[in-house]
């Protein structure tokens, strides 16, 4: 089993708010093997954009045969319009459709109907839909349906549904960004990442909505580059610029052009060599941390802790070497002052309070809240997460495209029925949680040797020294 | 205003009246005096240690000993006594009792209302102090400063909170063990106004917060504090999951009390000739108007006076007509007058309140916002616009005068609307003992499944958790739901965990099924005020709407929906008119869940259907003339939809046959010129609209009811149930059980409300509004007719 699809899927709402500039930027941004839009007239507005031969699929338009979009290796992408046509999928095995992967199936053919009044969800379309599908097909199959959010996933008795379409259930209370870029994997796992418009093109620039990117547009600055090689002074002629806007503005452009950090001060960023730490959860709300991992930067030494059922063995050997280890040195993880941190001491509080006073002593820095939240730093990347500053960087991830989240409902998947078939390929998880740990010591030695910057205008040292933020999750 | 301050009896008698009301013509139809009642006490050293006893150093009502007696001996228990008969010192004085048995103990204490916390944290930490015990009560809400949270968290004795916090609280559990793991006591103040949605809301976070607090190992008490309910245990039970003991024999005094009852001045130029009995309600001014000159009169008088009207708009515009009233009044003068709403910004609020306690403003036009136990010191007076629907609601609003044991007025001012109109007929049903249940539907799956939702993503849910949830069965599917829909995992065996976007308490708002807040901005110039649920910006803030804020009046320029977050744009304009909004409503994919057949093709149903109500236009009106100005303009919005509850009656046709019979000719109503429908089926029309109508209004003399959370459609021929028909229906999604339980008391309901149709002083076969005209009705009030109501309402009470 090998190989894997990337497939992008434009909203309406997205491609028809997005400049061809935009639409540019998001394409290298997530270089897809194959764009989905919903709308006839909105794929002449991506074919501008898009330079290569990449194949784009209208997933509103009829058709009467199953249309094969792509295929890498053991990974198969078809589109189907209608049921009818589902027959053909077992024409398409003995044509070169791998057996051996996975085959996801694009259509608008199911969609998700949650009904709270009658306490149940219904997969219309599912009926006509199963009945089509033949009996006699060898492959493995996901169904991936424009009916319904990226995120979702379920297995409707043989059917295993995945949804692709950003936006699709919005009435389910989710609301979700513009356009989805979805990794269609061998193993079946579909790993997605949403975003949103306006992190493509100059609106991705600190500071610039659309009324500055307009203006910025109109003056001749087209893309960020541009930005980037632009003068001070001619930024402040423009309206809605002053100095200080002005001046973030092209540092923003510069630090995501040059793939640097700007820094702007160094209040509390910790000079000893750190331990850097990656934790994996069953959620969101976690009520277990079965992987921990840790670099400690004096010795390069990497350590992996491993719980697959013991709740709180992979946390007390953590640690348990930890508190020999770390000293007055800090303990680093990105963004771990939302998640790693709290869900740390949470799980400590329930399964071995004995290492709480430990764990309170402990130094611990979130390089990206005090890049962000504290204003000290702007990163370079198209979102602040991790992987993408990373990338951004320089750093060359090792490509496993699982996000946690999916790694999450994959650990869930083995805790609810641990078996063979469930199991995780537990190397391989600690390999990917290593990886992330790297990057994160990347993206930090980044931070630390990032010359300072002084900003226009302000005295750093007011800035974000006072600001008091509020956990995510306070009322 | 002058220099002498008359007692309220030399005001509101007869004789000064018409020496001083302006035009008095009599509206002061008769008034109700309550007696005094003498305070009840026993020795505090009977309930609680001596320590305790000695420092607080008075004696307690014969109510608060039997509470403390109760929560003594390891009770849960439901205090329903008076507005201010010292409710808060029975939970506070037990707090101080456990305090001194285990000094870790902490409390969480609930109130309906931020404002109330606010107020009760000095009133608790006041009884603390002289008690001399060691122990803070400090409020966490949506206002508390982030750098002193985690200090409440884990510090105050008594953490003070509300439901919409506690809710969004809950998903970060972890941070709150130390509080939840000690928590002794559990108080829900004001307990009677979990009713309805909102009290469905706040079962169901109540059972998520005791399932967490069981799993740090607490099993508080439980105290609810509630104003005088007719179903006191039984809404305990509902809200809180658990048996309570209820004490109310009220051991506290109070003064004597007045009631008056104020009929609307004559302001139709043509009753001039009529008697008093061929006057109709219409012919008279508004209740809203009169309220204010009522109010106006009695300020000018030193009467420090709150006034209780039925809108926010009501608050504005009452407001200003008692300051021109109060200009034009013979003693006439300058009042301080402020409408308070919970549209205002809480600096507002506050401000307002505040000069109440000072005796700073003359009258407040007030909603029910502040029917609460806010402390606003005494009123002397409390003037009620219109009948606010429900006894407990009437007792708690006249009760806000005169606190202590002077003596305190209170005016209902009726609105020419039938249970106004009934009620100024037979003012003894508001002293009648029974007062309305408060009603709260666990049944319902919409709020139920949002719950069990958030339950999961703060703590796996297993089968265990049926004793919360459950019964199991209904738990699974529940869980089976959300697995399909993609945003749980696991089962009941191992543990479901919630697996969407983080937070999904967000979702949830505590005072609908569904409801999405539009904020408000202003095109020229700066506006603060509170977010806009969706109805009400359909309703009364769509595009061309006048409207009237803080005294200034604006005109909706844009609703702004397709966005993350919706708002409305006003502008502040200057004009002499006001918009009133046309709906129009159908009802679709009815489906019957429960069905009585009455036989001869009668049919009662309960069940679900769709109701799609379109606020599709508006007339603009002239303030000075009430005439329309111009053609009515379209709204461009959309339908607002709900899947909800129903009953309906199936008709047989036949049945229009014998209405027809017992109807004299000259008596057939004259079909408007586009109608398509004949005299006959038009009058029909009347009789199955009157019915629908008459029911909806009545329904609160026998249930517990508002008729704004229900609405009805009539019609000769649906397209459903291929016959002629009303349905009612609840006014949210998924329904509260409102319009089902008059499918369970359908009979009692459908004789009060023949009885008053038919008996109605109108006499007249059109109705009038305190018969069959509803003040809701999106379609004028046309057609409706008298006899044919009467008769359908026979025919249909022959079969039951």
């Amino acid at each position: 089993m090998s190989g894997q699809i990337g497939l992008t899927v434009y909203s309406a709402d997205a491609v028809s708010r997005m400049t061809t500039a935009q639409l540019r930027d998001s394409l290298s941004y997530f270089s897809p093997d194959v764009v989905a839009v919903a709308r006839p007239q909105h794929e002449r507005q991506l074919r501008q954009a898009l330079s290569s031969e990449t194949p784009t699929v209208v997933t509103e338009r009829t058709q009467r045969t199953v249309q094969r979009l792509y295929s890498s290796a053991s990974v198969d992408l078809v589109r189907v319009a209608g049921v009818d046509s589902l027959g053909e999928l077992v024409a398409l095995e003995g044509d070169g459709v791998s057996v051996s992967g996975e085959t996801y199936v694009l259509s608008d053919l199911l969609s998700v109907d949650l009904d709270l009044v009658n306490l149940e969800t219904r997969l219309d379309g599912r009926e006509a839909y199963e009945a089509a599908v033949p009996d006699d097909l060898s492959g493995s199959y996901t169904h991936l349906t424009t009916e319904a959010n990226p995120g979702y996933r379920n297995d409707w008795g043989s059917l295993a549904v995945q949804g692709a379409m950003p936006g699709a259930n919005e009435r389910q209370g989710q609301t979700a960004p513009g356009i989805a870029h979805l990794r269609l994997r061998a193993d079946g796992v579909v790993c997605t990442r949403t975003r949103s418009p306006e992190q493509f093109g100059l609106r991705a620039l600190e500071q610039v909505g659309e009324t500055r990117a307009q203006t910025l547009r109109e003056a001749g600055f087209r893309s960020r580059e541009a930005v980037a090689a632009a003068d001070l002074t001619d930024l402040r002629e423009l309206t809605g610029f002053g100095r200080e806007t002005a001046r973030t503005v092209i540092e923003s452009a510069t630090a995501t052009v040059e793939g640097t950090v700007r820094r702007y001060g160094d209040e509390g960023f910790p000079g000893a060599d750190p331990v850097f730490i990656d934790i994996e959860t069953d959620g969101l709300n976690p009520t277990m941390i079965w992987l921990i991992g840790a670099l400690d930067a004096s010795t390069d030494e990497y350590r992996s802790f491993l719980a697959r059922e013991e709740p709180a063995a992979a946390l007390e050997a953590f640690l348990s070497w930890l508190q020999h280890t770390v000293g007055s040195r800090p303990v680093v993880a990105y963004n771990g002052r939302s998640f790693d941190f709290p869900v740390i001491e949470e799980q400590l509080a329930e399964h071995c309070p004995q290492y709480l006073d430990v764990w309170d002593d402990i130094w611990t820095f979130d390089p990206y809240y005090w890049a962000t939240t504290r204003d000290q730093a702007l990163l370079p990347g198209r979102t602040n997460k991790l992987g993408d500053v990373a990338a951004a960087l320089g750093w060359d991830d090792a490509g496993t495209g699982l996000t946690g989240a999916a790694v999450a409902r994959l650990f869930q998947r083995w805790q609810a029925n641990p078996c063979e078939a469930t199991e995780l390929d537990w190397e391989r998880h600690e390999r990917y949680c290593e990886d992330d740990v790297r990057a994160l010591a990347y993206v930090y030695d980044a931070l630390a040797e990032a010359s300072r910057t002084h900003r226009a205008g302000t005295d750093t040292s007011a800035t974000g020294s006072d600001t008091t933020q509020g956990q995510l999750s306070d009322f | 205003m002058s220099e002498y301050t008359p007692t309220t009896d030399e005001v509101l008698d007869p004789g000064t009246l018409r020496e001083s009301y302006p035009d008095y013509e009599g509206q002061l139809q008769h008034t109700q005096t309550l007696p005094a009642r003498e305070a009840d006490h026993v020795p505090a050293s009977s309930v609680l240690p001596a320590r305790l006893a000695d420092a607080l150093g008075a004696d307690l009502y014969s109510h608060q000993g039997e509470a403390l007696e109760l929560l003594t001996d390891g009770d849960d228990v439901t205090v329903a006594t008076s507005t201010a008969s010292g409710k808060t010192w029975i939970y506070t004085l037990y707090f101080a009792l456990l305090k001194q048995r285990n000094p870790d103990a902490r409390g969480i204490f609930l109130y309906p209302t931020k404002a109330l916390s606010a107020d009760q944290e000095a009133a608790i930490n006041d009884l603390f102090e002289r008690l001399g015990v060691d122990a803070t009560a400090e409020t966490y809400d949506g206002d508390t400063p982030s750098d002193r949270r985690p200090l409440i968290r884990d510090r105050a004795d008594v953490v003070i909170s509300n439901f919409a916090g506690i809710n969004v609280y809950l998903n970060s559990h972890a941070k709150w063990r130390s509080l939840f793991r000690d928590c002794e006591l559990l108080v829900l103040d004001e307990s009677h106004t979990y009713t309805g949605i909102h009290g469905m809301h706040v079962a169901w976070t109540l059972r998520r917060l005791r399932r967490l607090l069981d799993y740090y190992g607490a099993d508080p008490q439980v105290v609810c504090s509630t104003a005088t309910i007719g179903n006191p245990a039984d809404h305990s039970r509902q809200i809180t999951g658990s048996e309570s003991a209820v004490v109310d024999e009220d051991g506290s005094p109070r003064g004597r009390r007045e009631i008056a009852f104020w009929q609307p001045r004559v302001t139709d130029e043509e009753a001039g000739a009529l008697t008093d009995d061929g006057l109709l309600p219409a012919m008279r001014q508004g209740a809203n108007g009169e309220t204010a000159e009522l109010a106006a009169h009695l300020g000018l008088h030193g009467v420090q006076t709150l006034a209780f009207t039925r809108s926010r708009q009501g608050t504005e515009i009452a407001a200003k007509q008692a300051v021109n009233a109060a200009r034009e009044h013979p003693d006439g003068g300058y009042l301080d007058v402020d409408p308070y709403h919970a549209g205002l910004s809480k600096e507002k609020r506050r401000s307002i309140e505040y000069a109440l306690k000072q005796g700073d403003t003359d009258i407040v036009f007030t909603t029910n916002a502040l029917e609460l136990g806010i402390d606003i010191g005494s009123v002397d007076a409390t003037v009620l616009s219109g009948y606010p629907g429900t006894r407990q609601s009437f007792w708690q609003q006249v009760g806000r005068a005169g606190r202590g044991t002077s003596t305190a007025l209170s005016a209902l001012v009726p609105r020419g609307d039938a249970i106004d109109q009934y009620i100024l007929d037979n003012p003894e049903y508001l002293l009648a003992d029974d007062v309305e249940d408060a009603v709260v539907d666990l049944d319902n799956d919409a709020v139920y499944a949002r719950h069990v939702l958030c339950a999961s993503a703060e703590r796996p849910l297993t089968r265990a958790d049926a004793e919360w949830f459950g019964p199991e069965d209904r738990l699974r599917r529940a869980v089976e739901m959300w697995r399909d829909a993609g945003q749980m995992t696991g089962d009941l065996d191992r543990g479901a965990q919630y697996d969407g976007p983080p937070r999904p308490q967000a979702d949830i708002s505590m005072y609908a099924s569904t409801d999405e807040q539009y904020s408000v901005r202003c095109t020229n110039g700066d506006i603060d005020m509170e977010p806009l649920g969706r109805d009400r910006v359909y309703r009364e803030y769509h595009p061309g709407a006048l409207t009237l804020y803080d005294g200034q009046q604006y005109e909706v320029q844009e609703v702004v929906e397709d966005v993350p977050r919706p708002y409305v744009e006003l502008r502040a304009v200057s004009t002499r008119e006001y918009t009133r909004t046309l709906s129009d409503k159908q009802i679709r994919d009815i489906e019957s869940q429960r069905r009585i057949d009455l036989g001869g093709g009668f049919v009662l149903h309960a069940g679900m259907g769709t109701v799609d109500v379109h606020y599709h236009s508006f007339k603009r009106i002239d303030i000075d003339t009430g005439q329309p100005v111009g053609p009515p303009q379209a709204t461009g919005l959309e339908p607002l939809s709900l899947r909800t509850q129903l009953t309906w009656i199936r008709l047989p046709e036949r049945l229009l046959d014998r209405v027809l019979g017992e109807i004299p000719d000259d008596s057939m109503l004259d079909p408007p010129e586009e109608s398509p429908l004949g005299d006959q089926e038009w009058t029909l029309a009347g009789g199955l609209h009157g019915a629908e109508h008459g029911m909806i209004k009545l329904a609160p003399l026998t249930l517990r009811l508002d008729n704004s959370d229900m609405g009805g459609l009539s019609t000769l021929a649906h397209p459903e149930t291929h016959s002629p028909v009303w349905f009612i229906h609840d006014a949210v999604e998924g329904g509260v059980g409102f319009a089902h339980s008059i499918y369970d008391n359908f009979e009692a309901v459908a004789a009060k409300t023949r009885e008053r149709v038919d008996s109605c002083d109108c006499g007249r076969d059109e109705g009038c509004p305190a018969c069959l005209m509803s003040s809701q009705c999106g379609n004028e009030n046309e057609p409706l007719h008298r006899p044919a109501t009467t008769a359908i309402l026979d025919a249909v009470l022959d079969r039951l």
